[in-house]
């Protein structure tokens, strides 16, 4: 008899309740690897490091795993370039690993504006084939490529190898300077 | 670069062996060279054990925004923020938002912006603020659950999430906006200064993850704080710092141009309805008012007022009705016992409980005149009297819990003046409706010598109060014509553009309800002496009790929607 009242009583909330699961939840726990204290959902059981891949400043950042998945994610202290800093862009860069719009796939862009997904083999295909006919039809230097400051030099030089000496592309240009430097431009006014 | 040496040495060497086929299968030597890459360096790995066998490796880097000793007596923690350094990078914020653990879309800090200046020298003011862990916040006195602790050695607020009921009122109370409800979860939370951090060492995460140190923590002097608000000195176009003694140091060495202001100044938003709030608000009123209205009759202009019965069941059914309705807007509403914790401080338990005494009160009275028709007359109206006094104390206390926001379009006499309002108009408008439950339920005879006796005072009550609530109401939109963007200037144009249709139905219903159809039962009043109450005379009074209601309702609903809140500088958007 006293069990089930000891179990009815039990049902009831406390008056005064410091420390349930709401509070747990947000409870933050000493962190291996050197990255302080952290919420248990993000504590990391090992560390990848990883650069930004957001521009090309190269920002180091530890990526906490969890059963190999990525939960969170700190900016490396000690790293020469971002000591220990992020950029809001950097701290939120695992976003885009799950995002719903993240591109997954070569997308094709119909007549009517739809895009379709497509296989590489169909889209470098029809890329090759365009570009061709464009040149054919209006000579070698009517297309021009635009060149992105995020990728590796051998992959620029590769990429100036292929355009200029396989392709006849005479123009080009980056976003060191469509980008980069109208910002460092405007900072500096 | 040794298995690409390797590899050029073996192709070079012996290009025609047959295992050379196995560096040429692209998927096994990008297998290797993958391996490779993965694999660490003696570098890579002894930095790897530096680093995992380390403290929280970025103290170094921020020591000198931690203070060097705990605050002693008198003295307490606070956000430090340089201005000068604060870029609006938002950093703070995304890095509170992930070393914290918060949910998507939620976050503790926010980064705000300032303009002025002249076309030759523009100024932009970034503005990073969290909690300011008030020496007098308003959010802890007025919590009904204590569900806020301020720590007497750190002065850190803390809020007790488990402790939360989910009423909001915090977020109404709160001049700077900090605490946040959650939905999904029904609490609200907010920053405590990442205080398990601090115990440790270590800094705020919005404090580590600044790139400019423009974040820090130091140690204030209580009566440095106080002496700064007496000078409003905390952040231009900031809320007034008396109102709650915010200790953030905003600090920067130059000076700003006279003509500072938020960037979103001029930008008014419709506030959160809390529809619950507002049916509870009217509903409760009603009841009251019921029960007011029927013991002016009852003791002042008749001697045993007929409907008494089935009027005290009405304005008792309504009481009830509003209670359930006030649940509704608890984010964990079996807690609801725990209001009566803050009693001591916070209006919101003391209008819980005034309403839960008026409520048990108002039953005892109902069960009297019901199963008790012939008790005693004299305890029957102080009873009556009772309920009345604590429902009118409820009205009160529900006043309060508005008043103490300092909102401005939340001050003393406007409550007042609409809440008493409501509970007069819709005191009187259940008044008809009970005569028409009472005719239809019952007879005619009772409610035929009702009319007489009190039909035409309470039209004309009704044509003045509603009258005069109205045009208090209509009112406020002389502010229209303020020069500067009051607060009161910004409700109005709330009222009149940003929801015109509501205002449009709060005045048509109020009108409807309040003037035109009073207006009409006085003039029907004299046909019915001698052929008692017809048909449609009782579908007027119906049409009247809605429209009534409806009209207070949206009263109500514009009460909560067209507040502006003081808040911090927001950004553009």
């Amino acid at each position: 008899m006293s069990g089930a009242l000891a179990k009815f009583t039990a049902l009831i909330p406390p008056l005064v309740d410091r420390h349930g699961p709401l509070t747990e939840e947000l409870l933050l726990a000493p962190g291996k690897f050197g990255l302080g204290l952290a919420p248990a959902k993000s504590t990391a059981e090992a560390v990848a490091r990883t650069v930004c891949g957001f521009c090309s400043t190269g920002c180091c950042l530890n990526v906490h795993l969890q059963d190999d998945e990525p939960v969170a994610l700190t900016p490396a202290s000690g790293y020469p370039v971002n000591l220990g800093m992020a950029c809001p862009k950097g701290w939120e860069a695992l976003a885009v690993l799950d995002a719903p719009d993240r591109a997954v796939t070569p997308l094709l862009r119909e007549r009517g504006g739809a895009q379709r997904a497509v296989s590489w083999d169909e889209a470098l295909q029809t890329f090759v084939a365009r570009m061709k006919g464009i040149q054919a039809e209006h000579g070698p230097e009517s297309i021009a490529f635009l060149s992105s400051g995020q990728i590796a030099t051998e992959e620029m030089a590769f990429l100036g190898a292929l355009a200029k000496f396989g392709m006849g592309i005479r123009h080009c240009d980056s976003n060191t300077r469509q980008c980069m430097a109208t910002a460092a431009t405007a900072s500096s006014v | 670069m040794t298995l690409l040496t390797d590899v050029v040495e073996e192709l070079g060497s012996t290009p025609a062996e047959p295992d050379s086929a196995q560096f040429l299968d692209a998927a096994s030597f990008l297998g290797r060279l993958l391996e490779e890459q993965q694999a660490p360096t003696a570098v890579e790995t002894f930095a790897r054990y530096h680093d995992d066998h380390a403290g929280a490796a970025r103290v170094s880097s921020y020591r000198a925004l931690l203070p060097a000793s705990p605050p002693g007596p008198g003295q307490q923690y606070a956000f430090e923020v340089d201005l000068d350094r604060c870029s609006g990078c938002k950093a703070c914020v995304t890095a509170c938002h992930t070393l914290n653990g918060l949910d998507e879309q939620e976050t503790w800090r926010d980064v705000g912006l300032l303009v002025g200046g002249s076309k030759s020298l523009p100024v932009m003011q970034h503005v990073t603020a969290a909690c300011h862990h008030c020496l007098e916040p308003a959010c802890l006195t007025a919590c009904p659950v204590n569900a806020y602790e301020k720590d007497p050695a750190t002065g850190i607020v803390k809020h007790l999430d488990d402790q939360c009921f989910g009423c909001q009122y915090c977020t109404l109370a709160c001049p700077y906006d900090v605490p946040k409800y959650h939905r999904a979860k029904g609490i609200v939370r907010k920053c405590d200064m990442c205080s398990s951090r601090l115990a440790v060492g270590e800094a705020p995460a919005c404090v580590q993850a600044c790139p400019h140190q423009a974040i820090a923590i130091r140690v204030v002097d209580a009566r440095q704080v106080i002496d700064d608000a007496e000078a409003a000195q905390f952040l231009p176009a900031a809320p007034d710092p008396q109102m709650t003694y915010p200790t953030t140091t905003y600090k920067t060495k130059r000076a700003f141009p006279r003509n500072l202001l938020p960037a979103d100044y001029f930008r008014v938003s419709t506030q959160h309805a809390h529809w619950p709030l507002a049916v509870m608000l009217v509903l409760t009123q009603l009841s009251v008012g019921g029960f007011c209205v029927g013991m002016i009759l009852d003791t002042f202009l008749s001697d045993h007022a007929p409907l008494r019965q089935t009027h005290a069941i009405n304005s008792l059914a309504f009481g009830l009705l509003a209670l359930g309705a006030s649940t509704l807007h608890l984010g964990r509403p079996w807690l609801a016992f725990r209001a009566v914790l803050g009693l001591k401080h916070s209006w919101l338990s003391r209008e819980i409980v005034a309403f839960g005494v008026f409520a048990k009160l108002a039953i005892l009275y109902a069960a009297l005149l019901v199963f008790f028709p012939d008790a005693d007359p004299r305890f029957a109206q102080w009873l009556g009297w009772s309920v009345a006094a604590s429902g009118l104390l409820g009205v009160y206390c529900s006043a309060m819990i508005y008043v103490f926001t300092k909102r401005e379009c939340w001050n003393f006499p406007r409550v007042i003046a609409k809440f008493v309002g409501t509970a007069a108009v819709l005191g009187i408008a259940a008044m008809w409706l009970s005569l028409l439950l009472s005719t239809v339920l019952q007879s005619s005879a009772e409610s035929s010598r009702f009319v007489a006796l009190h039909g035409a005072q309470l039209c004309w009550a009704m044509l003045a109060i509603s009258g005069a609530k109205l045009f208090w109401e209509a009112a406020a939109f002389r502010h229209l014509l303020d020069r500067r963007m009051t607060a009161m200037r910004r409700s109005a144009i709330l009222m009149a553009r940003e929801l015109p249709r509501t205002t449009l139905a709060r005045f048509a219903t109020g009108l409807l309800g309040g003037v035109l159809l009073p207006a009409i039962l006085l003039q029907h009043l004299d046909a019915l002496d001698t052929a008692g109450v017809s048909a449609p005379f009782l579908a007027i009074t119906g049409v009247l009790f809605v429209a009534c209601l409806s009209g207070e309702l949206l009263e109500r609903s514009l009460f909560f929607t067209t507040c502006a809140s003081p808040r911090m500088p927001g950004g553009l958007r």
